[in-house]
């Protein structure tokens, strides 16, 4: 174990949802405790009025009343283009995950007492190189050497199988988090974690499910009220919200009601809205999910040579496996009943906590052994001729989706024309059999080939792809002693030093609300968006505490802050 | 890297089965982890990728069957078929058939079911690639289940060289086959779908689906064919009664079904734009257009409609239940109102008493469907909202983090003892004059006192006692009915079968 003043490498889980932190402290995947003392900071970023910014719980508080202002689920676009509204400036997802992760450094470094500088990130196994590539830009705006990015059922299998060393299982780990669906298929034999397969869904998750409900309650508001409420940004935001907590009710009790009182959806006075919704009800507006939900998993399996029934154990993991309806879907499809052993919305960044320690060369870890496997596909761009017909951009795989890494495999290609002087290796990565459809990630060109005719003159390409997703690329000319190397760091999507400087000078000038507030501000940001919802004698009382508190924070006497501000979470927990 | 390097390296012998190899390769990653010591895992995993791929393809050449593909178009079947048992058995041919002296019969199943992913090699392929074979047959959606395993998979098909005749096309093509010819030849249709029922008859697989052969008949019904559509009915009853069919279909389609056969079983004399309609309706299962059409038709041409109500009333009691009423005058009248085309070509002005009778028709039309109709609620029902789901789920499983001990010993009553009884009874509350009864049952059990549990044990079951409470409460599942005789079966058992003692 490193003693206390080296600095730590931590692991950290950036969700779609919320995001965690997390380090091995004598051989136990700790989570680490943010501002406010949760485990969970939620992945949101918002603008308050004077210009500074909030990060985690405040700014999801924050979605509701303000939703022009407040950014969340932007892990989904990652590696795009796409901007986000902070009040007047807008942001690309590596900025806003950059300033999540500014936050979760801080607060580790605040829980344990030493500077923390390298994080192990996890990412979605579906994602690309691109998306990965943005992950390891924002860690590095935020200050953090991101040497390696894991995936996150991989971390989750190892966090399980940190204690099912000595037994030998045959495992799939189904991770249903906010905004992602991975599916692992694991083999825990001989002591050695073996990951044999990864699949999932980028863009399928436990918003999705919040989306489909919150789009059917919209449309029954519409009969009732013949106007859309989806018009008016703040009617969809609010019910959204509502729904929110309608998903997270039925996980508990077969039905609830949804009630927003006090709902402007442009009629001329605002509406109360109190629908009944049911659990079967629910299931049904879900159905479309569920069914997507089974192709990962399907696909895994296959991937690994595998059928349902040769599983013996079935993991779930990530927040939106607590839904009835997934576990039922999950029993169904490897008939047997899963078990949740691992705490679902810490699992990944514990297993994170457990890489990272394993990078360390930790020695509590010492006997863990895991085996990876290559998350996608890479290759490079052929030309066929089929009969008469030439066809260009066709892919030709050198390293497959599946492989263990690290790994080295080598093709030879050929010249098409004859006296050919030069080819050009296009590295793609992708699983499109067409190039056009996959992604680019570099190319080279091999010149000054001996000239003979087409067919007979060959390059022989070897692909080296490493722990930590660097992909080496080795040209050898065959029939002479040249070879030629290209690393394929310069992946598309990687800003240079000098755009990472930028963008980190860019955040310095971005105003942080001070950590020490952030137990205040969160707690008026969260009444505030209760009193929205709330009617009657409870919004009478939370409004009566809520002004107590700011007068509290007014006269600055620290026991009167924190009584007061206990008395407004209590009432925050009871009434929301 | 040779084969003889790799078995060094991983330090096996060249006899050593796939299993202990593996393992052995396991065990060397321990010592040249991934993380510590990447290009020994490298050499490692080489050494062992050499060796499983060598392991593996020798047991593909050392089985001498190879896995049916999934969906093979099934043979003319040969005279004589063969029939084997499932276990491997060594490659001898059927003497019978004429056989190339080459290769071996590369349709013949094995016991398992062929996992869905299976795809067949082509008998060329090399078997010592690594690579996939490309794939011939589509493959079926993950979601599906296997396919049944077929009886008639046992038998041993010989390879044949190529033919000239292509193999027989199955049922389900035939049907979508005779679908299509509906609409343009009846007979090419009818022929098609009774090649197909017979093949499937025959066993033939797969089966086609009642839909499409349902929608075969139904659109030749509406061609206006009805000769040749009742022959095709009886086609399809023949293959539907026959193989059962018709029990696995569920009951939305059954309805239709049963209106299909309805059809069919009118006269071939009825009159062609009534059937034509019907048949139309039941296709798209909309009656209520058709119903406004029939009620036009029975103002243009009254005679035409009343025979036609007659005969569905004969033969046809669903179809006249739905179609019937707007066939004839709603209002019941049975004589034909007198002709309205040629008054109204005489004109018409001021008061005209055929206006009168049109509107009322028209009145009770609407009055009439929406009784019909029902009430339709004013609740939203999202488009993707079927009645049926097509997803199966199971009954819902209980949360997971629930006390197990306590549940069951709360509902299990074959070990229940005294003490434990009173902890069931714990939770018994209704109806409420049991409930005192329940307390000094509880309290003589839990004071292991076997005359006063018995006693109160008569007087529970005596209590008249409530209807049981409501499922949606979601407390309780059992009624107050079966608890108490549960209760009572166990004082009985803990007090009368000797002396019990508290564990």
């Amino acid at each position: 174990m490193p003693p206390e003043t080296e600095p730590a490498i931590v692991g950290i889980d950036l969700g779609t949802t919320y995001s965690l932190v997390a380090i091995l402290l004598d051989g136990v995947p700790t989570v680490l405790p943010n501002a406010i003392g949760e485990h969970l900071t939620a992945s949101a970023v918002s603008l308050t009025d004077n210009g500074e910014v909030l990060v985690g719980p405040p700014a999801r508080a924050r979605v509701a009343t303000h939703p022009g202002r407040t950014a969340i689920a932007f892990k989904r676009d990652m590696g795009s283009e796409k901007r986000f509204d902070l009040g007047l400036k807008q942001y690309t997802p590596v900025e806003l995950s950059a300033m999540v992760l500014k936050v979760l450094k801080r607060d580790a470094e605040a829980a344990l007492g030493r500077p923390v500088h390298e994080a192990v990130i996890t990412v979605p196994a579906y994602f690309g190189e691109v998306q990965r590539q943005a992950t390891k830009n924002a860690g590095e705006i935020a200050g953090l050497k991101v040497e390696r990015i894991i995936n996150e059922p991989t971390a989750a299998a190892m966090a399980y199988g940190l204690h099912e060393k000595d037994r030998e299982i045959q495992a799939v780990v189904l991770d249903l988090g906010g905004g992602t669906f991975d599916v692992t298929v694991l083999e825990i034999i001989e002591g050695v974690i073996e990951i044999q397969a990864s699949a999932g869904d980028a863009r399928l998750g436990g918003e999705d499910f919040v989306d489909l409900l919150a789009d059917h309650t919209a449309k029954r508001i519409q009969e009732q009220h013949r106007v859309d409420p989806r018009d008016v940004p703040r009617a969809a935001a609010r019910i959204r919200e509502a729904c929110e907590g309608a998903k997270r009710r039925l996980t508990l009790s077969p039905s609830t009601t949804i009630v927003i009182p006090g709902l402007d959806i442009g009629t001329a006075r605002p509406v109360d809205i109190e629908l009944p919704l049911d659990r079967d009800e629910a299931e049904v507006v879900w159905q479309p999910i569920l069914e997507r939900l089974k192709a990962p998993m399907m696909r895994a399996l296959r991937d690994a040579d595998l059928r349902p029934e040769q599983i013996e154990e079935v993991i779930l993991v990530g927040g939106a496996t607590r839904m009835p309806c997934v576990v039922r879907l999950a029993a169904n499809v490897f008939g047997k009943m899963p078990r949740r052993t691992l705490p679902p919305d810490e699992a990944v960044a514990m297993g994170a906590a457990v890489q990272a320690a394993l990078k360390q060369g930790d020695a509590s870890v010492e006997d863990v052994v895991v085996t990876d496997v290559a998350p996608f596909t890479m290759g490079i761009s052929t030309t066929t001729t089929v009969g008469a017909q030439r066809v260009e951009g066709i892919y030709a795989p050198i390293i497959d989706r599946g492989t263990v890494i690290p790994c080295s495999r080598t093709k030879r290609f050929y010249t098409v024309e004859d006296l050919q002087k030069a080819i050009t290796i296009q590295v793609y990565q992708g699983e499109h059999p067409m190039c056009r459809d996959n992604t680019k990630l570099g190319q080279y060109t091999v010149s000054d080939l001996p000239p003979k005719p087409h067919g007979e003159q060959g390059v022989e390409v070897r692909f080296t792809y490493d722990l930590n997703g660097l992909l080496e690329v080795e040209m050898r000319v065959i029939g002479t002693d040249r070879a030629e190397h290209l690393l394929i760091e310069q992946a598309p999507g990687k800003l240079t030093k000098v755009d990472i400087e930028k963008a980190r000078a860019e955040m310095e000038k971005l105003k942080f609300h001070p950590r020490d507030s952030l137990p205040n501000t969160t707690a008026i940001q969260r009444a505030e968006a209760l009193y929205v919802e709330l009617t009657g004698d409870a919004r009478e009382r939370l409004g009566m505490a809520l002004a107590g508190f700011r007068a509290a924070i007014e006269s600055e006497d620290q026991q009167e802050i924190d009584l007061r501000r206990a008395l407004l979470n209590q009432m925050i927990a009871s009434y929301g | 890297m040779t084969y003889a390097e790799a078995l060094a390296i991983l330090g096996i012998d060249a006899g050593t089965d796939k299993k202990s190899a593996r393992r052995a390769y396991l065990r060397l990653v321990r010592d040249h982890k991934p993380e510590q010591d990447p290009d020994g895992f490298q050499r490692v995993r080489s050494a062992w990728e050499l060796v499983e791929g060598r392991l593996t393809a020798s047991a593909w050449a050392a089985e001498p069957v190879r896995r049916a593909p999934p969906r093979a178009p099934p043979r003319e079947p040969v005279p004589v078929a063969v029939h084997r048992p499932p276990v491997p058995a060594p490659p001898t041919a059927p003497p019978e058939a004429p056989e190339p002296p080459e290769p071996p019969p590369d349709e013949v199943p094995v016991s398992d079911e062929p996992a869905p992913w299976d795809v067949p090699v082509p008998p060329d392929a090399d078997p010592f690639t690594l690579d996939d074979p490309p794939s011939e047959v589509p493959e079926p959606a993950p979601w599906d289940a296997p396919p049944d395993p077929d009886p008639r998979a046992w038998t041993v098909e010989p390879w044949e060289p190529e033919s000239d005749a292509p193999p027989a096309p199955e049922p389900d093509v035939l049907a979508a086959q005779a679908l299509e010819a509906a609409e343009i030849d009846g007979e090419i249709a009818l022929d098609a779908l009774r090649r197909a029922c017979e093949a499937a008859l025959d066993g033939h697989r797969p089966e086609p689906s009642i839909s499409t052969v349902l929608q075969t008949v139904l659109t030749l019904h509406q061609a206006g064919d009805a000769k040749t559509a009742n022959a095709a009915w009886r086609v399809a009853s023949r293959w539907i009664d026959g193989s059962g069919a018709g029990i696995r279909i569920g009951n939305h389609a059954a309805v239709w079904l049963a209106l299909g056969r309805e059809l069919s079983d009118l006269p071939v004399h009825f009159p062609a734009e009534v059937r034509r309609r019907i048949a139309e309706a039941v296709l798209e299962h909309d009656p209520a257009g058709a119903q406004q059409d029939l009620l036009a038709l029975y103002r243009s041409r009254p005679h035409v409609a009343l025979d036609a109500a007659d005969l569905l009333e004969a033969y046809t009691p669903n179809l006249h239940k739905m179609f019937g009423g707007f066939l004839r005058d709603p209002a019941g009248n049975q004589v034909p109102p007198p002709r309205t085309d040629d008054e109204q070509q005489r004109g018409s002005s001021g008061f005209n008493p055929t206006l009168l009778v049109y509107l009322a028709i028209v009145v009770l039309t609407i009055g009439l469907r929406v009784c019909v109709a029902g009430n339709r609620s004013t609740t939203y029902t999202p488009s993707y909202y079927t009645p049926s789901p097509s997803i199966y789920m199971p009954p819902p499983i209980e949360p997971l983090d629930f006390d197990v001990d306590a549940l069951l010993r709360s509902y299990r009553t074959t070990d229940l003892n005294l003490p434990t009884l009173a902890l069931c009874l714990e939770g018994f509350n209704h109806p409420k004059e049991a409930c005192d009864i329940a307390t000094r049952l509880r309290e003589a059990a839990e004071a292991n006192d076997c005359e006063t549990a018995l006693a109160e044990r008569e007087k529970l079951l005596a209590v008249p006692h409530a209807p049981p409470p409501p499922l949606s409460e979601g407390s309780d599942l059992l009624d107050t009915g079966a608890q108490i005789q549960r209760i009572s079966k166990a004082v009985d058992t803990q007090c009368r079968a000797g002396d019990q003692s508290a564990p």
